[in-house]
């Protein structure tokens, strides 16, 4: 059998594997090291040990548990909470305005976290109920949270560009400047895809939360300083290069203790609760991430991707084709399947193609995750949903997917904008220090 | 048969056309085409450098390049040659390590295919030029190996370790002052963006590199395709090796001039102040036990040819 | 697609595995402060002081491994991983308890492997050029702790395949985290 039938083969395996409900990451370490054991029986031990070994000692990816860290101190500090009060504050008295400050307190919480469930969960919580005091359809109350959590992977730090960095060696900081002005961009659509729903169908936000005077407003925002601080801190510090992302994390992780520190929510029961919850994420991704690189190893192993270069080179397709085509494709494997599985399956095979065709790799990664912020909320197979769903027991899903819909083409407009205008991704990026 | 050959840079490398593809291709004219190499670069069997001995030895992939320096510990005779004022620059010493092959040979546990280095290291600077040893006291500087450092504190500076991958950055924002590395490193990552200075003739050390193959696929060869295999490696591949690099740091030195670096070359009398100042480093290594029964002096005379 | 909550069986078994995943805790949080102080500090040595510390991304990549370690065994305790959950809404119980079987046998198997990889791999110590590049740490002990984390997800998902069994007709206490 020659390696690009084996690596066909794998795939398939693979894909069977997840739909009967095997973890991610064990289902890729599987199908990689039988496949490397069919094609070299003596590589097939080493690489699973070596590849686990490598990454999780891999200098880089101290950044996950540090940022995850720093989320979950933020969460307890009443930081993240700080951001919605805040937003509520501001916005709450407009036409669907609850709703829009739930997508701006999901974009501030965003800048904390790298995860777009703990995003939608988080922020969830908290404005969920105010959304049904006032009697907003349940559809648009949900549908804000969900699609608002996802911005946790697309506005830095996020877990999915440090992955994304990882399999393809492009710079963690880069690509974290690089989801800025795109995450901007989105949450203001999602914005405008709120102010459409609510002024088609006004029952839709039937009532609003009263004025709140200019002192509440400015004392609500002098309290979620704070935390715009450590944003404003790591963000920058990352930007101007004064630190690495690495050792942005661990400041910020830092600052978000001190921080909990003086607001005296430090206790035993909160500390273990922080401390286990960062050691349950992180070892989930990294349990996909083991998988994800003996896998890639193992469709290095097929030539499987040389195969494929060699076949669009003759095809004469053209970069814009081949991304246009690629990102379809994901959409569509976005239904069914989950973001993260998505990145470490699709990436390793389409990263040499992609990089023959001189795309390049950080506007590739906006518009992937940008892709994978979709597959979180589409139906069937929506993570942030189920989420959502966990926090609004009394919503059906359905009426969950059906709310879902303005801010996927919301996604979709965000997609295309930065298809078509890749500076909205690369300006930052490129201006960086060094 | 066909063999693996693994390397964690790209495709486009200057390595792979300085001793990869000659190697390979030298192989199927030997051997009439009964041998051939299939590469795997760019990471595909594992993309850490460090690792690239550990995959080699595990049977990942039939041949790999690594550089001894990274796993230096094991390779202590090897790793000498960074060891300044053996020689002065790549062709010299890799000359330097094939003098010592006998008992370089030793230190591996894989059939050497190629051995070769670099030019000695220059210093690249951001801000403060160096131009007399006193320019050094105070900087921190990225050097390549832990073996450097005692080197980088007789001058007065420290000694810091950082990725090659991000120390263009480093220096821009004033991480580090400055890096000691051969200036081939310029064509890889465009260090003359972020320095202003480059200080030659100073007492640098060079980074080995080696073409190795597993040790028991070679052993499973027959005679005569170990002939052909010894006959596609060696020395003149290496010094092939070299001369590339050789080449590379010259032309990385004038792509930084034109570029707007200032160069400065140590004058002889101040190049050995610097000599001076770390000659004690180099007497302790002297009479230190480096392996194989062998004390840095009888290492230096072995490799010095003396 | 679900993130499962701990199996609410109280069995002496269950009981272990919390213990085990209890430890990994201890030895994950003081890692993960030890990681956190590691960043600051290096960042304070070398802007504040100007004298960075040689070599200490070694440390936090080995402090890392014992953060992962931890995460892998008490994530895996206390239900952390993702699995899609499609197929069970459409076939129902009767396909999934068998795909269960076939899925929970081939994942305890590999993780099995992965266990038994990093011991042999990591046994080969310092002959095998088993240290930190910069300050030359060994790396064997950290080999160790991984395998054991991946022995402990091995040794769950035999133990949730048994439990499966089990449970055959009825209602699977672990069914979604397989
Ligand atoms: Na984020
Ligand atoms: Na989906």
């Amino acid at each position: 059998m020659d390696g690009s039938m084996i690596a066909i083969l794998g795939f398939v395996v693979l894909l069977l594997l997840l739909l009967f409900r095997m973890s991610v990451g064990a289902a890729m370490m599987l199908v990689g090291a039988v496949g490397i054991y069919m094609i070299r029986p003596a590589a097939s031990l080493p690489v699973v040990a070596g590849e686990i070994f490598g990454e999780a000692t891999n200098y880089n990816l101290t950044i996950l548990p540090l940022f995850i860290l720093m989320g979950n101190l933020a969460g307890i500090s009443g930081m993240s909470r700080d951001l919605y009060d805040a937003a509520h504050s501001w916005m709450g008295h407009m036409k669907g305005g609850l709703a829009t400050a739930t997508i701006v307190g999901c974009a501030g919480f965003s800048a904390l976290s790298g995860s777009s469930l703990a995003a939608a969960l988080t922020m969830g919580k908290v404005s969920l109920p105010e959304m049904q005091r006032y009697k907003y359809d349940n559809g648009l109350a949900t549908g804000a949270i969900a699609a608002g959590g996802t911005l946790g992977i697309l506005i830095p730090p996020s877990a999915g560009f440090v992955i994304y960095a990882i399999l393809t060696e492009e710079s963690i900081g880069r690509l974290f400047m690089a989801g800025i002005f795109p995450g901007l961009l989105l949450t203001a659509l999602f914005i405008v895809a709120i102010m459409i729903v609510v002024s088609l169908n006004p029952a839709k936000a039937p009532t609003a939360a009263q004025v709140e005077t200019m002192g509440a407003r400015l004392a609500a925002l002098k309290r979620a300083l704070w935390i715009i601080g450590i944003i404003v801190l790591t963000i920058g510090g990352i930007y101007t290069g004064v630190f690495s992302a690495v050792e942005a994390a661990g400041i910020g992780a830092f600052l978000a203790f001190i921080v909990s520190l003086i607001r005296r929510c430090i206790t035993w029961e909160t500390l273990k609760d922080v401390i286990t919850s960062t050691l349950k994420s992180t070892g989930m991704v990294f349990f996909i991430l083991f998988g994800a690189f003996v896998f890639k190893t193992f469709v290095g192993f097929t030539g499987v991707t040389f195969a494929m270069t060699q076949w669009v080179e003759a095809q004469g397709f053209g970069p814009t084709q081949v991304v246009i085509a690629v990102l379809i494709g994901l959409m569509l494997l976005g239904t069914f399947m989950e973001g993260f599985a998505i990145l470490v399956l699709a990436v390793p095979l389409l990263q040499p193609l992609l990089e023959s065709l001189g795309v390049d790799l950080i506007w590739f990664g906006v518009l992937m995750v940008i892709v994978l912020e979709m597959a979180l909320i589409s139906p069937p197979v929506g993570v942030n949903v189920f989420v959502v769903k966990g926090i609004a027991p009394n919503v059906s899903l359905n009426t969950i997917f059906r709310g879902i819909w303005p801010f996927w083409i919301a996604m979709l407009v965000a997609a295309i904008l930065i298809l078509l205008f890749p500076q909205i991704a690369l300006f930052l990026p490129h201006q960086m220090f060094g | 048969d066909d063999f693996a050959l693994a390397y964690f840079m790209g495709p486009n490398h200057p390595m792979n056309g300085a001793v990869f593809t000659p190697f390979a291709e030298k192989l199927a004219e030997v051997s009439d085409g009964a041998l051939t190499v299939t590469q795997f670069p760019g990471g595909a069997l594992n993309s850490s450098p460090t690792q690239q001995y550990s995959i080699l030895r595990d049977g990942v992939t039939d041949i790999a390049f690594h550089p001894p320096g990274y796993t230096a510990q094991l390779f202590p005779v090897t790793t000498s040659v960074t060891t300044p004022g053996i020689c002065e620059d790549a062709v010299e010493c890799t000359e330097a390590l094939w003098r010592a092959y006998d008992v370089i040979e030793q230190e591996f546990d894989a059939q050497i295919l190629a051995l070769w280095t670099t030019d000695p290291s220059v210093i690249f600077t951001a801000d403060k030029p160096v131009r007399v040893l006193e320019d050094m006291s105070g900087m921190i500087v990225r050097v390549s190996s832990a073996q450097d450092v005692p080197f980088m504190e007789a001058l007065g500076a420290s000694g810091a370790s950082q990725p090659v991958s991000v120390i263009n950055q480093n220096l821009a924002n004033g991480v580090i002052d400055g890096i000691a590395i051969d200036t081939s490193a310029n064509m890889s990552f465009k260090l003359d963006e972020p320095a202003n200075y480059i200080t030659t003739n100073v007492p640098g050390s060079v980074t080995s590199f080696a073409l190795l193959m597993n040790q028991g696929v070679y052993d499973a060869l027959s005679d005569q395709e170990k002939a052909w295999v010894n006959e596609a490696s060696g020395k003149w591949l290496s010094m092939q090796g070299a001369q590339v690099y050789h080449d590379l740091a010259i032309r990385g030195l004038e792509v930084a001039a034109g570029n707007g670096v200032e160069v400065i070359t140590l004058g002889d009398d101040e190049r050995a102040r610097w000599d001076a100042a770390i000659q004690p480093v180099l007497d302790t290594w002297y009479v230190s036990e480096v392996g194989q029964g062998m004390t840095g002096e009888d290492v230096m005379r072995l490799m010095k040819g003396e | 697609m679900s993130v499962h909550n701990a199996s609410q069986t109280t069995g002496r078994i269950d009981r272990w595995f919390y213990h085990i995943a209890n430890v990994f805790a201890v030895i994950g949080g003081l890692g993960l402060i030890v990681l956190m102080g590691i960043t600051v500090v290096s960042v304070f040595w070398r802007y504040a002081l100007r004298d960075p510390i040689f070599g200490v991304g070694d440390l936090s990549s080995m402090t890392l491994a014992v953060v992962v370690s931890a995460g892998v065994a008490y994530g895996a305790v206390y239900g952390a991983h993702i699995t899609v959950n499609i197929i069970a809404a459409i076939l129902g119980r009767k396909l999934t308890r068998l795909t269960d079987v076939v899925v929970r046998g081939f994942g305890g198997s590999i993780c099995a492997y992965a266990a038994y990889a990093l011991a042999k791999k990591g046994s080969c110590g310092l002959s095998c050029g088993l240290t930190t590049e910069n300050l030359v740490i060994p790396k064997m002990p950290f080999y160790f702790m991984l395998s054991a984390a991946m022995a402990v997800v091995a040794a769950l998902t035999f133990y949730h395949l048994i439990v499966g069994l089990q449970h055959w007709a009825g209602a699977d206490p672990n069914e979604e985290d397989v």
